[in-house]
């Protein structure tokens, strides 16, 4: 019996400008926008970000999984978007939403994000920690996401 | 907004109706470009005609229902980064064309293509497959002048072209000297296609020499077109265009048959050295070809040497390695072409069973410092003793100078060819090539090295 529920693991580059409040607005508006979408397809998953970076999972019904991973490419507020992973899982690792800071200085985030973000946090899974974890090393590589971005630009 | 028009393209249907779909596809959207070019004012408004590069190859790898989905998000992604003002439209191939109203600039029109062509190479998800495609933009902006459609999607469509040449992703707006170009790209094929048959090319010869004897050793073939109306044309224009459209497997045979034909009337120690395209090295029967040309003029295949760049041999290393072990068999020389310009993977001179190495005239020339040119020379003196070890015969392209003669004599070559020794020349004029080199050259070859060993500085 192959599992119904599906998951992609993705990283893209943050394209969103402006001081670091409002970045953390804009992320909670994404995040309480995603969860508003994504409860009623069923998707559940995890953000991680810092100014730089996104690296998300999005796990549920195929159907339910594109549609919102298409929905996500359509944003123009991040860009280079990395594809790491993606195929059939038997159970989710995130059965709620969570996010982390993931910042260079993760055990000191930025007061006003940790802040605003705070109580959308919630502990993932044992499983979720390892994925958050592996992403969390992949985008830490900062010197890979410091390189120009690979947005072609007009004549 | 909708695209039915896909699902009425998912059914299979005789090739003639899918003709008569493309074609109205092109038409209605050219009236409705036409209907906004009378309404409003033409120059606030731009044509942007979209291709989506890998689709074709992706329905043959994953199938054309993965592929026609790609395309429907694609179209969705493209109307949701557009204002209701401008037009979608999908077109034939795999492209859709836009028109975008109002646009103040091309600079304004290019930040937009940019855009749509950064989310159109965003990965999709079907069917649980991710899978990319790259996304060329073709831009043509409305002069007050342009009140055909047609031209105006055409112009765009050479636009596109232009993009799609430089690479995926790539944007470009019109300019008339994308037009020019293309057209005049146009008319080469057309009189390219015409020239072997009209006797338009020439093959010419450029000596070649060995530098410790100072003797002529052998001739480089080299194709030549004089088109009748602008004169020579140059090797570097039409060799590209003529391997790009396979013309280039009827003219090399000529090259091959007129080059030993030409062979046959000299003396008996020259060697002479074609160029073969990958195209014809590729073709099973090239080995057939040569020996067809040998046998025809009547010279020993030791007299001919096979000239192939190392292009060929990156590409398709085990079928041409099989040709080029029965050339070298049936006791055809091997040269490889051109080392110092690609990737010199050397390695690959070991597994080929090349006769000569032909050092690049970039390496040769001269560079503006003392330590460059030094670097340099470190690089042909490597390249000598390489060819010295595989047993092979380095021969340096480009000499002008007898300074650089001398530099190449002592980094250990072999042979050299330059305009120090004379430029190609046509068939008629061989004899008197011929008569030049009766005796030896006499060019000092020990002067500079012995005033370096002796310390003195240059």
């Amino acid at each position: 019996m192959t599992s119904d529920l599906y998951q992609i693991l993705y990283c893209s580059r943050n394209c969103m400008h402006g001081g670091t409040p409002q970045t953390a607005l804009e992320i909670n508006n994404i995040l309480s926008a995603s969860r508003r979408n994504n409860v009623k397809l069923n998707v559940t998953g995890a953000l991680l970000f810092n100014t730089v970076f996104f690296a998300q999972v999005l796990e549920g019904p195929l159907s339910g999984v594109e549609k919102i991973f298409e929905q996500i490419q359509r944003d123009l507020r991040h860009s280079d978007l990395i594809v790491l992973d993606s195929g059939v899982i038997e159970v989710r690792n995130f059965p709620v939403w969570s996010m982390a800071f993931a910042g260079a200085d993760a055990e000191a985030p930025d007061p006003f994000i940790a802040a605003t973000l705070n109580a959308a946090v919630s502990a993932p899974s044992a499983a979720g920690k390892d994925v958050l974890s592996m992403l969390r090393n992949l985008v830490l590589q900062e010197d890979a996401w410091a390189l120009p971005s690979r947005r072609s630009s007009a004549i | 907004m909708g695209f039915s028009l896909i699902d009425r393209l998912r059914q299979t249907r005789p090739a003639h109706l899918q003709f008569h779909e493309s074609h109205s596809l092109i038409e209605s959207f050219e009236s409705s470009l036409a209907s906004r070019l009378t309404g409003e004012t033409p120059s606030s408004l731009a044509v942007l005609l979209i291709s989506l590069d890998q689709v074709k190859a992706l329905g043959e790898t994953l199938g054309h229902a993965i592929a026609e989905r790609v395309l429907e998000l694609a179209g969705q992604r493209l109307q949701s980064a557009l204002r209701k003002s401008d037009t979608l439209s999908q077109m034939p191939d795999n492209q859709f064309a836009i028109i975008l109203n109002p646009v103040l600039s091309a600079m304004d029109a290019g930040i937009i293509a940019d855009r749509l062509v950064d989310l159109l190479q965003r990965a999709y998800l079907v069917r649980g497959q991710v899978v990319n495609t790259g996304a060329s933009i073709g831009i043509k902006l409305a002069t007050q002048s342009d009140s055909d459609s047609a031209i105006l999607l055409k112009r765009a469509g050479m636009a596109l072209q232009c993009a799609q040449s430089s690479g995926p992703g790539a944007v470009r707006v019109f300019e008339t000297s994308i037009e020019d170009r293309l057209v005049a790209r146009h008319e080469l094929v057309l009189d390219l296609h015409k020239a072997l048959l009209l006797h338009q090319f020439e093959v010419h010869y450029q000596p070649q020499v060995d530098i410790a004897i100072q003797y002529l050793t052998g001739f480089e073939a080299l194709l030549r077109w004089r088109h009748p109306e602008s004169g020579w044309i140059s090797p570097a224009l039409f060799i590209p265009i003529a391997e790009e459209t396979g013309l280039i497997e009827m003219i090399g045979d000529w090259v091959l048959r007129t080059a030993c034909q030409e062979a046959a009337r000299l003396p008996r120690e020259i060697v002479m050295a074609v160029n073969v395209s990958p195209l014809q090295i590729r073709n099973k029967s090239f080995t057939a070809s040569v020996e067809h040309a040998l046998s025809v003029a009547g010279i020993p295949a030791s007299r001919l040497e096979i000239e192939i760049t190392e292009g060929v041999l990156i590409q398709e290393p085990t079928s041409v390695l099989e040709t080029l072990n029965d050339l070298h068999s049936m006791g055809v020389r091997l040269a490889m072409d051109d080392l110092g310009t690609g990737y010199s993977s050397l390695g690959q001179l070991a597994r080929f069973p090349f006769d000569t190495i032909k050092i690049d005239r970039s390496l040769i020339i001269d560079r503006p410092t003392v330590v460059e040119n030094a670097k340099q020379r470190a690089i042909v003196r490597a390249i000598a003793t390489l060819g010295k070890g595989l047993g092979m015969c380095t021969l340096v392209e480009g000499i002008e100078t007898e300074k650089q003669l001398v530099d190449a004599y002592s980094d250990g070559c072999i042979s050299a060819q330059g305009y120090l020794f004379g430029k190609a020349v046509s068939a008629a004029q061989l004899d008197e090539v011929l008569a030049a080199f009766s005796r030896r050259l006499n060019i000092p070859l020990e002067s500079t090295e012995l005033l370096e060993s002796a310390g003195v500085k240059l």
